[in-house]
């Protein structure tokens, strides 16, 4: 995990949390990560379906860590306060299934409740370079 | 529409993003370009950015030409008033009067005086421009 955040960012309580979620993601451990949720927390990718409670927020996590075999997080921005804030990352991802690195810039948005747990978290980035590394991977699969 | 749910910026920073966002929905050219550097830069996920009011201008004008109207409802926005974050609702009436919504965020980063230097906008947009492309057809 790379925090490289200029003048003007998020407080260091603040960042030390954002370090340590991203630092969580990057051990790909689900229960781990699950565990910085709250029960109910939701999460939602650009304008999909958001997915409710611990259960559906492990089930993304699982199929997730299945599709990359190494993911780091480079941090460029992150501004709000330590319930509430916003991170704009770079993500470098290998593909678990050909080996292959793509980085997808992209924005979360983070609200915690009074115990730090995530009550929602909100993920905006765009995913064609990714959707390409997959179909190239697949391409290579003997039939 | 201004509906931050919550915020950390200020009265007068959340006032450029409503006064972004009104021009942004306007589909006024000239007054969109007014709030950009020369040297700006634009970029969408991980797509080539566009550089420069020039290259903005044509790239806004086939923007516009892809829908009928756009209107929009701040979530959140965070930062201050040079650097700052805006996560929004747009939703989009197309040229077949059907309308779509898109939840996206961007981020802005202004110069000394207040015009944007470069912004970054994240989210998912294929699902409603194909729409306009069909309805385009």
């Amino acid at each position: 995990m790379i925090l490289n955040l200029r003048i003007k960012q998020i407080s260091p309580a603040g960042a030390d949390w954002l370090s340590h979620y991203l630092s969580t993601v990057e051990a790909r451990d689900p229960e781990s990560v699950i565990s910085l949720f709250r029960d109910n927390a939701i999460v939602q990718i650009n304008d999909g379906v958001p997915v409710q409670s611990h259960t559906a927020v492990r089930g993304l996590f699982q199929r997730y860590f299945a599709n990359f075999e190494h993911v780091e997080h480079e941090v460029l921005n992150a501004y709000g306060s330590e319930t509430e804030l916003v991170a704009e990352t770079l993500c470098h991802y290998t593909l678990a299934s050909s080996g292959k690195r793509i980085t997808l810039p992209g924005v979360t948005i983070y609200e915690r409740d009074d115990d730090g747990l995530i009550i929602s978290m909100r993920i905006y980035m765009g995913f064609v370079g990714m959707f390409e590394a997959f179909d190239a991977a697949a391409a290579t699969v003997p039939a | 529409m201004a509906n931050p749910a919550t915020t950390t910026i200020n009265d007068a920073s959340n006032a450029w993003h409503v006064r972004f966002n009104d021009t942004l929905v306007a589909r006024d050219v000239d007054q969109y370009l007014a709030l950009f550097r020369d040297d700006c830069t634009l970029q969408i996920n991980n797509a080539i950015p566009t550089y420069s009011k020039l290259a903005l201008r044509a790239a806004y004008r086939r923007h516009v030409a892809s829908f009928r109207a756009k209107s929009y409802e701040i979530i959140d926005v965070f930062g201050d008033g040079q650097k700052s974050s805006c996560e929004v609702l747009y939703t989009f009436t197309c040229h077949d009067g059907s309308t779509e919504g898109v939840q996206c965020s961007y981020v802005v980063d202004l110069d000394e005086a207040g015009l944007i230097r470069s912004i970054r906008i994240y989210g998912n947009g294929a699902r409603v421009f194909k729409a306009f492309m069909h309805a385009n057809d």
